[in-house]
C-alpha cells in the first residue's frame, strides 16, 4: 500500500543554532485518507508540511511524497501555506488564469471556479477579506486537481459558516476523486468528524499518530482510588483528594472491579498528551513508517 | 490569441512585474525622445558655433541670441545624459533585490509558483532571464542612442570619451553593470529575503563595484608611452592622460616639477630635455570596455552561480 506522506528521522534546523524546528520525525501517512496534523504553535506542523511540499530542503532524515520525492511529486501535490501567499495586484480572474497557465495539462478549472463561488472576479486580491483570499489560495490548490493536498492551519481566518461550506467543499472533492489531504490545525472541532488520521506534534516530535479510531481504543479514562497504575503506560494521572483521573494505554485487561473507565473523546486525548509532555510516543502500525522507529499499539 | 503570446511561467512573470514594466518603457521611450533631440540640437550648436557679433552684422547672428537657444547648453545636457545612463544600473540593482527577489520571498509569493508545478530552479531561472532580456534590449538602445546623440555635437562636448559617466554610457560596460545589478540583486534577495534590505544591500554592492571599476579602469589594459625629445609637446584632447613629466639626463623621471622647474626640488629637472606622458589613446578605447565587461560579466556569472546553490540550498 502506498502511502501519502512518509518521513524517516526527517529532522529541519533553520539556522546554525538553536533547537530543530523538526527533530528525528519518523511517521507515515497512508494514501487517501484526511489527516489532522495538531498541535501548538511553534510545535513544527508549518515545516513538516513545507518539507513535504518540496519548498524547503530536510537538515537531516527523508521525506517521502506518493511514493517519490516532493520534487518529483510536485505536480501531484497541491499545498496551500498559513499565510495564503498570493499576488496583491492580480485579480482574482488573473490568479485563476496563473493557475492555469502553470499547471498545463493538469488544471481544472471548473474546481477551482466551484471554490472561489461568487466572488467578484475583477476584484484585486488585495482588496480582499481573509477568508476571500482563502478560497483564492484554495481555489489555485483544488484546480490543480491534486492527489494530496497539504494544507496549513485552512480555515483559521474563516468564519463559522464558510468554514464549514469549504470543509464541505474539500470534503467532496476528497470523497470524488480519492484525494488525500493533510491539513493541521490547532482548532480541535474543526477536524472532528471531518478527519480519519492524526499525528499530535509538539516540540518538534510526534508524539500521537495513527487512525483516530486506533488511536481511541488504544487508551482509556480511568477513574478511581489511588494505587499503582502497573503495567499500564500512564499517560496523565491526576489525584483530585482520594480520586484518581488517569489516562493509560492499557497493558492487557484493564481491573474494572476497582475502576470506572470509558474511552476518552479526541479532545481528552489530546490535552492530556499536551499537558504531559513526559509520555511515551505512540504510533499506530499505520502510522508508523518502519518497525524500529516507532511503538506499536 | 497569436501563438507568440507569453505562456506559462513567462506570463506568470510578466503579469506579476506588469507595472515595472510599464514603467521601464515609459521610460525608455521618454529617454530616446529625449536623445533624438539631444542630436539635433547637438547639430545646430556646431552649426552655431561659428562667430557671432553684438549688434548683429548682415553676416553674424547676435551673440545674445545664440546663447539664449537651448542648443548651447548641448554639453551639459550630453554630460547628464551620460550620468543617467551610467547610473541606470543602480536603478536595476535596486528593483531586483527589492521588488523582484526580496519581497517576493519576504512575502511568501514565491511559494504560490512553487506550489503550482513549477520548481524553485525554473522560477528563478524564468525570474532572471526575462529581466536580463529587457536589461540587454533597453541598455544597447540607450547607449546605442547616446552614441549616435554624442556624435552630433562632438565639436562642443565639455566631456571626454575617458571620462567616468560618459566611459560607462558609451559602450557594453553598461549592459554588464545592469546584467551584475540584476544577478547581485537576485542574491541579496534570496539571502536576506527581505525587500528592503535586499535592494539595499543590491544598491551598495553594485555601487562599489562602480566605484572601484572606475578608480581602477585605467589599470586594465596598458597604457601607451609618448616620449618628447628637446621641446615639450602635447597631448590631443582626446587622449587619457594619466601621468606626465620630465625624464633628466640621468633617465629619472620626475613628475613633480613639469610645471615649477624652479621651486628648490627641482635642481635637477632644469638640466630636463625629454618630456613623458603615459596615458590611454583614444583607440584604447574597446579594449578597456571589453576588459571592464569581461569582469564585470565574470562577476555576474559568480552571483548567479552562488545564488542558485543558496536557492538549491534552502528550497528543493
Amino acid at each position: 500500500m502506498t502511502s501519502a506522506l512518509e518521513a524517516h528521522g526527517l529532522t529541519k534546523r533553520y539556522g546554525r543554532r538553536g533547537d530543530p524546528a523538526l527533530a528525528d520525525c519518523t511517521l507515515r501517512v497512508p494514501a487517501g485518507r484526511v489527516c489532522a496534523l495538531v498541535g501548538p504553535n511553534g510545535a513544527g506542523k508549518s515545516t513538516l508540511l513545507a518539507l513535504a511540499a518540496g519548498l524547503t530542503r530536510p537538515t537531516a532524515g527523508t521525506v517521502r511524497v506518493l511514493g517519490t520525492d516532493p520534487v518529483t511529486a510536485r505536480e501531484r501535490v497541491a499545498y496551500v501555506a498559513q499565510d495564503k501567499p498570493l499576488y496583491p495586484q492580480l485579480t482574482v480572474a488573473e490568479t485563476l488564469r496563473l493557475g492555469a497557465e502553470l499547471n498545463p495539462g493538469r488544471w481544472d478549472a471548473e474546481a477551482a471556479d466551484r471554490v472561489v463561488g461568487t466572488l467578484d472576479r475583477a476584484a484585486r486580491v488585495r482588496a480582499l477579506s481573509g477568508g476571500q483570499r482563502t478560497r483564492v489560495a484554495l481555489a489555485l490548490a483544488l484546480g490543480k486537481r491534486p492527489e494530496l493536498l497539504l494544507l496549513d492551519e485552512p480555515m483559521a481566518d474563516l468564519d463559522p459558516l464558510a468554514r464549514h461550506q469549504l470543509m464541505g467543499t474539500l470534503m467532496a472533492d476528497a470523497a470524488e476523486r480519492g484525494t488525500g489531504i493533510v491539513m493541521s490545525s490547532h482548532i480541535l472541532s474543526e477536524l472532528e468528524g471531518v478527519c480519519d488520521h492524526l499525528f499530535l506534534v509538539t516540540g518538534g516530535r510526534v508524539r500521537l499518530g495513527g487512525g483516530i479510531d486506533d488511536l481511541l481504543t488504544a487508551h482509556t479514562l480511568l477513574t478511581g482510588p489511588v494505587r499503582d497504575l502497573a503495567p499500564h503506560t500512564v499517560v496523565e494521572a491526576r489525584v483530585t483528594g482520594r480520586q484518581l483521573t488517569a489516562l493509560v494505554r492499557p497493558d492487557g485487561p484493564v481491573d474494572t472491579t476497582t475502576w470506572h473507565t470509558t474511552e476518552p473523546t479526541l479532545e481528552d486525548l489530546l490535552l492530556a498528551h499536551l499537558r504531559s509532555p513526559d509520555a511515551p510516543p505512540l504510533l499506530t502500525p499505520s502510522a508508523a513508517a518502519d518497525a524500529d522507529g516507532a511503538v506499536a499499539a | 490569441m497569436s501563438a507568440l503570446a507569453p505562456q506559462g511561467l513567462t506570463w506568470t512573470v510578466l503579469r506579476v512585474h506588469h507595472r515595472a514594466l510599464l514603467v521601464s518603457g515609459a521610460f525608455l521611450v521618454l529617454a530616446a525622445v529625449a536623445l533624438i533631440w539631444l542630436r539635433s540640437a547637438g547639430q545646430e550648436a556646431v552649426d552655431r558655433n561659428g562667430p557671432c557679433a553684438s549688434p548683429p552684422t548682415p553676416d553674424l547672428p547676435d551673440c545674445a541670441d545664440v546663447a539664449l537657444l537651448p542648443s548651447s547648453d548641448v554639453a551639459g545636457y550630453v554630460s547628464l545624459a551620460s550620468t543617467v545612463i551610467a547610473l541606470l544600473p543602480l536603478a536595476v540593482a535596486l528593483y531586483a533585490g527589492a521588488v523582484l527577489f526580496g519581497a517576493e520571498l519576504e512575502r511568501g509569493t514565491a511559494r504560490v509558483a512553487w506550489t503550482q508545478s513549477v520548481t524553485p530552479g525554473r522560477w528563478f531561472a524564468t525570474k532572471l532571464v526575462l529581466p536580463a532580456v529587457v536589461i540587454t534590449a533597453g541598455f544597447s538602445l540607450l547607449s546605442l542612442l547616446y552614441r549616435w546623440a554624442r556624435s552630433a555635437g562632438a565639436e562642443v562636448l565639455g566631456d571626454q570619451w575617458h571620462y567616468a559617466d560618459v566611459f560607462v554610457a558609451m559602450g557594453p560596460v553598461v549592459l554588464a553593470y545592469g546584467l551584475l545589478a540584476l544577478a547581485v540583486g537576485a542574491l541579496a534577495g534570496l539571502l536576506v529575503r527581505r525587500a528592503l534590505p535586499a535592494g539595499g544591500i543590491a544598491l551598495a554592492v553594485t555601487g562599489l563595484v562602480m566605484v572601484l571599476c572606475e578608480r581602477w579602469r585605467s589599470d586594465l589594459w596598458p597604457p601607451a608611452e609618448q616620449v618628447w625629445r628637446n621641446s615639450r609637446g602635447e597631448l590631443g584632447n582626446s587622449a587619457w592622460q594619466l601621468e606626465n613629466g620630465l625624464i633628466t639626463p640621468t633617465g629619472r623621471r620626475l613628475q613633480d616639477c613639469v610645471y615649477t622647474v624652479t621651486s628648490p626640488g627641482c635642481r635637477e629637472a632644469r638640466s630636463a630635455r625629454q618630456w613623458y606622458t603615459v596615458h590611454h589613446p583614444s583607440d584604447h578605447f574597446w579594449p578597456l570596455q571589453l576588459v571592464e565587461t569581461g569582469i564585470l560579466l565574470a562577476l555576474a556569472a559568480l552571483a548567479t552561480a552562488i545564488a542558485f546553490r543558496v536557492l538549491r540550498r534552502h528550497h528543493a
